[in-house]
């Protein structure tokens, strides 16, 4: 082989790792950033849910050998139940709406509506996130707030976390609802991809038992292609944890305080990231950027962990792409 | 064999015409299927043989660019006056590729019967699982690994296992769709017999091309030529007719 | 052989579950299914529709020829931006998807190293932005000393369009007939030829297609831009230590500013993003169709 050609072949080979070199990086720097915090708060960073960057006027004094601002204290529970709450409402609403949409295009509707279907409930995924925090903020809100939220107070206060203040439409439910809108498409496409490779002679074979639609469906979804169905709903999950800016809007973005029920202002390990960076930067130890560091190594390994599983479960492929922000 | 008059009509198809907008598949066919016999329906590929059968257990619902027009009468009442549900159940059909579900083989076999029937003990369920076997030539080979997967059976086994499953909820008419045509010799010859068996209990439509297979097993054999029948006989009649298609059909099939 | 009773002889009829009961079901999921189907697709339609409209109806010319703050002035500092951002992310990250796609599919590569490249592929596209823009801030804008600015914005962009073109363009040379890569080398014909006479020629309307979805989606990002392109209230004047606006920043810090002009541009830049998101969605799919 000639030279050229090897050197060509080295060049493709170099260019092949840099998505494996851009990983390790951004994990080795992001990490290397947060080394001051787990000295500083230790297993603490993990048990408390307050969020305190110090007192930046006062000298900082040295705690565990790191400096840091007096004051300071640094917890991400708060972030940690958002993050998880929000994500598992999130997936709650999106999976049985994926569920009867696969069901509709791939069962009831007739086949040539079906693709127009499917890209509609794609261009979902295609809205940018911070449009759907500003429908969130003017349309979404202030219908929670007026209507929805204190009916549910009035109705549903017998269930635990439903009784409550309202005090605006900003919270777990709008975040929710905002990031199911963002899953939905990533979950019915793995969804409807997998019930379209389903191979036509096992399909007919259901039907020549005497299956009705539903049953197949079923069958289908939930035992023949649960692989399928379980990974694209934890892709969807990846995505939802991850997600920003839409939440950081309609979040409320709360520090400090816990939520006491359903109404409650919350706040994510990204949205925090987000909003915190800025005052963050006024602190001269860097312990409170630091503590930002250490939330996206947390969220990283959560949100990465989620989507690798699933990406696993369902097989390369079975995704065409909408997970990133 | 009996006599062609005293065998009692299962299924009469009157005028059945199938169509897409861009062809006609099935031009106003009539044809007759006999109870406990195996009526063939050979033809060359394309000629409408598999559309004819999955028109018959009103699977062809499910393609609504398929239009079809014309009365199929099962036991004197028009199977669109069945529920699809119930037709299915009493008109099995088994297909060319054997498609086993991902799942035990006691499972596949039990599957029609889960859906389609009331809760049974698990000593019942047992016993017909068993019996279904038994009746596909199945259950000598495979007791005791009822567990096993179905998809990882032989080729022949799957087919039969497959032939179990629609015979476990006892259909009246079971059509198999070219059964042989995925299998090796060995396992086509199991099917053969089995075939034979069957039809002491049930009536059987096979659509084949394989002309072997309708010498050793068909009692009524019809051909189907571009949309249409041309010859209709008892076994030995349609080889010896003198119609221009079945001498074609025969000659370049052989 | 023998075949076995059927049930009505051996008096052992099966009792079938009602269909009645199975049909209602049948019934309902298909009832359900068309009434949430409905639902999502009026609440798709109401999103463009709110979008749309608010946009349009607070429009104006001068938004669209000068440049502002959020607050006051116009966008066209963010639109052009945005432009200039999504161009350096597209700049920073198609060679490398086409080289390093060209060594996955390449059949004489280190199989195990390909399949280890998809993987890291792969796992890049799940990182949150937000870790993507802190990395950029921290390692980019700090320590290299780039400031805000159009070349750590677009490093940043790149990253998150990086392995989401690598596997489109994978997936388009996969889609060419073996035997054409074959018979090419079968003539004598090295990689590099390989490459630019078939692969490239031949994918490349599938690879315009993933490119244009790349790019609709790079054009509505935002967290990773926040603390990497920074904001700048006119045109950036430089690659390097000098912040650039998008209209993505439009929108987060319009909404949030207590005015009603800073709102109009919030509305007005949502619609821009909109439509052209939406029509680089519907370009890719007319380009890619049939694909």
């Amino acid at each position: 082989m000639k030279v050229t050609n090897k050197i060509f072949n080295f060049f493709t080979f170099l260019m092949a790792i840099v998505p494996a070199v851009a990983l390790i990086s951004i994990f080795a720097f992001v990490f290397q950033e947060s080394l001051p915090l787990w000295k500083f708060s230790g297993f603490s960073f993990f048990t408390t849910y307050l969020w305190n960057p110090g007192f930046q006027y006062q000298p900082p004094h040295l705690v565990h050998g790191v400096l840091a601002p007096q004051g300071a204290q640094f917890g991400l529970d708060l972030f940690l139940l958002g993050t998880l709450s929000t994500s598992a409402l999130a997936i709650l609403i999106a999976f049985p709406i994926s569920f009867l949409i696969t069901l509709n295009v791939e069962l009831y509707l007739p086949s040539k509506i079906k693709k127009i279907m499917v890209s509609m409930i794609e261009l979902f995924a295609g809205i940018p996130s911070v449009v759907y925090g500003l429908w969130g903020i003017i349309v979404l809100e202030p219908i929670l707030f007026r209507s929805v939220e204190p009916w549910m107070a009035q109705h549903l206060s017998f269930i635990p976390g439903f009784k409550g203040e309202i005090y605006s439409g900003a919270g777990l439910i709008a975040s929710g609802i905002i990031l199911s809108f963002m899953i939905i498409p990533i979950v019915t496409s793995v969804i409807v991809n997998s019930f379209d490779t389903v191979p036509k002679e096992v399909k007919e074979g259901l039907f020549s038992l005497g299956a009705t639609k539903w049953e197949v469906g079923k069958y289908l979804t939930t035992r023949y292609s649960r692989a399928s169905t379980v990974g694209g709903t934890l892709l969807g999950l990846g995505r939802a944890l991850g997600e920003t800016m839409a939440v950081l809007m309609v979040s409320g973005a709360i520090v400090n305080t816990l939520p006491t029920s359903f109404y409650s202002a919350t706040n994510t390990m990204a949205a925090a990231i987000t909003s915190l960076l800025d005052s963050a930067l006024t602190d001269s130890t860097r312990m409170d950027l630091a503590a930002l560091a250490a939330l996206a190594i947390v969220l990283m390994v959560i949100s990465l962990g989620v989507s690798i599983v699933g990406r696993k479960i369902a097989g390369r492929g079975a995704l065409r792409g909408y997970e990133s922000d | 064999m009996e006599e062609k008059g005293k065998v009692e009509k299962i299924i009469e198809i009157e005028g059945l015409k199938i169509e897409t907008k861009k062809k006609v598949i099935l031009d106003g066919v009539d044809l007759n299927i006999f109870r406990n016999s195996v009526n063939t329906i050979v033809g060359p590929s394309g000629s409408g043989k598999s559309t004819l059968l999955r028109s018959l257990n009103r699977l062809l619902d499910m393609e609504p660019s398929m239009d079809v027009s014309g009365d199929v009468l099962f036991e004197k009442r028009n199977i669109r006056d069945y529920d699809p549900v119930e037709l299915r159940r009493e008109i099995g059909l088994v297909f060319q590729k054997p498609n086993p579900f991902p799942m035990s083989i006691y499972d596949n076999v039990a599957f029609g019967l889960r859906i389609q029937g009331k809760k049974l003990k698990k000593e019942e369920m047992d016993k017909l699982v068993n019996r279904a076997l038994e009746d596909a030539d199945l259950y000598e080979e495979l007791k005791g690994n009822l567990k096993q997967m179905g998809t990882s059976l032989s080729g022949g086994q799957q087919q039969r296992l497959c032939i179990a499953r629609a015979l476990v909820l006892r259909p009246k008419v079971l059509m198999f769709d070219e059964p042989t045509s995925a299998l090796d010799p060995i396992a086509k010859g199991k099917i053969v017999d089995l075939i034979r068996a069957l039809k002491q209990k049930f009536t059987v439509i096979l659509v084949t091309h394989d002309m072997s297979l309708t010498r050793k097993v068909s009692d009524y054999t019809n051909l189907i030529y571009e949309g249409k029948f041309v010859a209709k006989g008892t076994g030995t009649e349609f080889f010896e007719s003198e119609i221009e298609e079945v001498k074609d059909f025969l000659s370049e099939a052989d | 052989m023998k075949v076995t009773d059927s049930y009505a002889e051996s008096g052992h009829e099966i009792q079938w579950k009602n269909l009645g009961s199975r049909k209602i079901k049948d019934k309902i999921a298909y009832g359900l299914s068309y009434v949430v189907l409905g639902i999502m697709v009026v609440i798709l339609v109401s999103i463009f529709i709110y979008i749309l409209d608010s946009g349009a109806s607070h429009i104006t010319l001068n938004m669209l020829i000068t440049p502002g703050n959020t607050a006051t002035g116009g966008v066209l500092n963010a639109i052009v931006g945005t432009w200039e951002l999504v161009g350096m992310g597209l700049l920073f990250s198609l060679p490398p998807s086409i080289l390093g796609a060209l060594y996955v599919v390449n059949g004489r590569s280190n199989g195990t190293l390909s399949m280890a490249a998809r993987l890291f592929t792969d796992v890049l596209t799940s990182v949150p932005s937000i870790v993507i823009g802190f990395f950029a801030f921290i390692v980019l804008v700090q320590r290299l000393n780039m400031g805000y600015s159009l070349i750590a914005g677009g490093i940043a962009l790149s990253v998150m369009m990086l392995p989401y073109l690598m596997r489109i363009i994978e997936i388009s040379f996969r889609n060419i007939p073996k035997e054409q890569i074959e018979n090419a080398y079968a003539l004598g014909a090295d990689d590099i030829r390989v490459a630019s006479r078939i692969y490239l020629p031949q994918a490349k309307v599938g690879m315009f297609s993933g490119i244009l979805l790349a790019v609709s989606i790079a054009a509505g990002e935002t967290a990773q831009l926040l603390y990497s392109a920074g904001w700048n209230n006119n045109y950036a004047t430089g690659f390097l230590h000098s912040g650039v606006g998008y209209l993505t920043y439009v929108v987060w810090n319009g909404i949030n500013y207590p005015t009603t002009y800073s709102h109009y541009l919030a509305y007005v830049s949502a619609m821009l993003l909109i439509l052209s998101v939406t029509g680089l969605i519907a370009l890719s799919k007319y380009i890619g169709r049939g694909k």
